[in-house]
């Protein structure tokens, strides 16, 4: 009689067992995390660690594609991290070379406007073809202008909304370039 | 005190600690050695704990943290069962010994357990000769890599509950077995893979050495028959389940200590076959040939292992590493000297070696495990 106790007992600490791992797998598979921790962690989208929250941006916040540190040591302020896959992602001392055919940078605004221009400023600019598109950007997944050369550039996103994901797109087919600074303005 | 030196427990322990005071004086000696050579002064503590070292000591005075806005590297990447035995001795000694020298005392006691019943298990498993018993101490204290089990790392602690797991594995006490597995996968994740060597131990106990479609059949069913041994399977991934409950609740994501990997490499190869490819022909950096092949080398030690029947140990042993091959061969040179069952392939080697060839062979160990120091103390890239 003590024996089939025991036995019943030691069944039943096998299923507690097997009931609590299925849990943690469960819990595994449905993480319950921040936009940040997802696209850097998870999905790999970013390739920069922001911080908790702060892919949260604000119309007029001039950001530096640099390290966080200079050749120096010192650090350096406004350095954006929030730039995805096709970057440079180390001795990025005078700004953030492309590495890929499409580059990423992500925001997700603090306030809606109507009226947002995507400021940047490119610092070096090489093609090979002579009938060179330039560097397309898209702004989740519209065209909104072209950049074919060095020097600050200015383009009409036009309405966007607060606290939803934007997904900045630089397209080059053939030209590598170095982003030095970028914003968003109003 | 004419009983306790007639105890057989005691003549072990007291020639262990011999060989480990030795060990331990070779890396004190290396301290002035190396500050002679590269004209430092820097002091044992620092010299002993780098790297990993300084994650493991920072947790066990602050637990566990997020990560800052411009590190991604979070802590959590650390399984927690070491942190937990050290900072209950930190606080048991009332907070006022050093980080270093608590994780240090922590390793060194639980590196000479694990030689204490790594000689016992060999007793019984194998039939051991007098004049073999001490070659274990000697490969557990004084082997390549195993300056780590002196520092403020987790391989000690790991390495003692894989010891403390085959002794209990080979004297059928399976469920102590399974709670061992189950304490070494709450120190670090590759302890979840010793489910693997106590299913094949429990298959060859039950059911022989030959493997058929009906022996298989007829094994699980036997295991459904007996809860207490299933009891003893189930238990084994525990302490790793167990952290990532806590992960769970902490950051809300339990995988958290394995997707936290992309924060240390993001380069990706061909798992195995691709990542030792690579690393052989010197596709990547040097050290990583140098890697690439010390991995097929040990490889072949457990193929050897395997022809020498130590099954669950080979079992053990060959799953462990291709787990981080299936990403990289970064490190795989700790991480196979932290599993244990490398140095039963070579003492199994060395205690059938005449004695002069096993002296000279120890001897080079020795003397490769020196050289190791000089570069541990020397923050080398070579050990990464």
């Amino acid at each position: 009689m003590r024996k089939n106790i025991a036995r019943v007992l030691l069944y039943i600490a096998c299923a507690v067992l097997v009931v609590f791992y299925i849990l943690v797998l469960w819990w595994g598979k449905n993480p319950k995390v921040g936009t940040e921790y997802r696209m850097y962690y998870l999905t790999h989208e970013l390739t920069d660690w922001p911080g908790y929250g702060n892919l949260k941006y604000t119309f007029g916040t001039k950001e530096i594609c640099t390290e966080h540190k200079d050749r120096n040591g010192n650090e350096l302020s406004n350095v954006c991290s929030r730039k995805g896959q096709g970057w440079q992602k180390s001795k990025r001392y005078e700004g953030t070379k492309n590495t890929a055919k499409d580059s990423y940078i992500y925001y997700i605004p603090e306030q809606s406007s109507d009226e947002v221009y995507l400021m940047c400023d490119i610092t070096e600019y090489n093609t090979v073809a002579s009938d060179d598109r330039g560097i397309e950007v898209y702004v989740n997944d519209e065209l909104i202008g072209n950049i074919d050369n060095k020097g600050t550039a200015k383009l009409k996103i036009g309405h966007v909304s607060a606290d939803e994901l934007l997904t900045v797109r630089f397209h080059a087919e053939n030209a590598t370039y170095t982003l030095y600074s970028i914003s968003l303005d109003e | 005190m004419n009983r306790l030196k007639d105890n057989e427990n005691y003549k072990l322990l007291l020639k262990i600690i011999i060989i480990f005071a030795i060990s331990r004086l070779i890396m004190l000696i290396m301290v002035p050695v190396y500050n002679g050579i590269m004209g430092t002064h820097r002091s044992f503590l620092v010299l002993m704990n780098e790297w990993d070292a300084k994650k493991y000591a920072y947790i066990i005075n602050h637990g566990y943290t997020h990560p800052t806005d411009i590190d991604p590297q979070a802590n959590w990447a650390f399984f927690p069962l070491y942190v937990i035995v050290c900072a209950a001795l930190k606080a048991v000694t009332g907070g006022f010994i050093n980080t270093y020298v608590i994780g240090m005392i922590v390793s060194n006691i639980c590196i000479i357990i694990a030689a204490f019943f790594a000689v016992k298990g060999l007793k019984k498993q194998t039939s051991i000769k007098e004049e073999h018993a001490m070659i274990m101490p000697v490969l557990l204290f004084m082997a390549p890599y195993t300056f780590y089990c002196s520092s403020v790392y987790t391989e000690a602690m790991f390495i003692m509950f894989i010891v403390l797991f085959f002794y209990f594995l080979f004297e059928k006490k399976y469920m102590a077995a399974g709670i061992m597995a189950a304490c070494s996968s709450g120190t670090r994740i590759v302890g979840c893979i010793l489910v693997f060597a106590l299913v094949v131990q429990l298959y060859i106990d039950m059911e022989g050495t030959k493997i058929s479609f009906g022996r298989i059949k007829t094994f699980v069913i036997d295991m459904l028959k007996a809860p207490k041994k299933m009891l003893s399977v189930l238990v084994c991934p525990l302490g790793a389940f167990a952290y990532m409950t806590f992960l769970n609740f902490f950051c809300g994501d339990a995988w958290a200590y394995k997707n936290v990997q992309i924060a240390w490499r993001d380069d990706e190869y061909f798992p195995i076959v691709g990542v030792l490819w690579k690393a052989c022909t010197g596709q990547i950096e040097p050290r990583y040939t140098y890697m690439g092949w010390f991995c097929i080398a040990i490889l072949i030690l457990y193929g050897y292992m395997f022809y020498r029947k130590y099954y669950s140990m080979a079992v053990f042993g060959i799953i462990s590493l291709l787990v981080p091959l299936t990403s990289h061969v970064m490190s795989t040179c700790r991480f196979t000297a932290g599993t244990y069952v490398v140095f039963v392939g070579l003492y199994d080697i060395l205690s059938r070696c005449n004695k002069v060839v096993r002296w000279i062979i120890m001897t080079i160990l020795i003397a490769i495990e020196i050289y190791l120091l000089f570069l541990w103390y020397n923050s080398d890239c070579w050990l990464m």
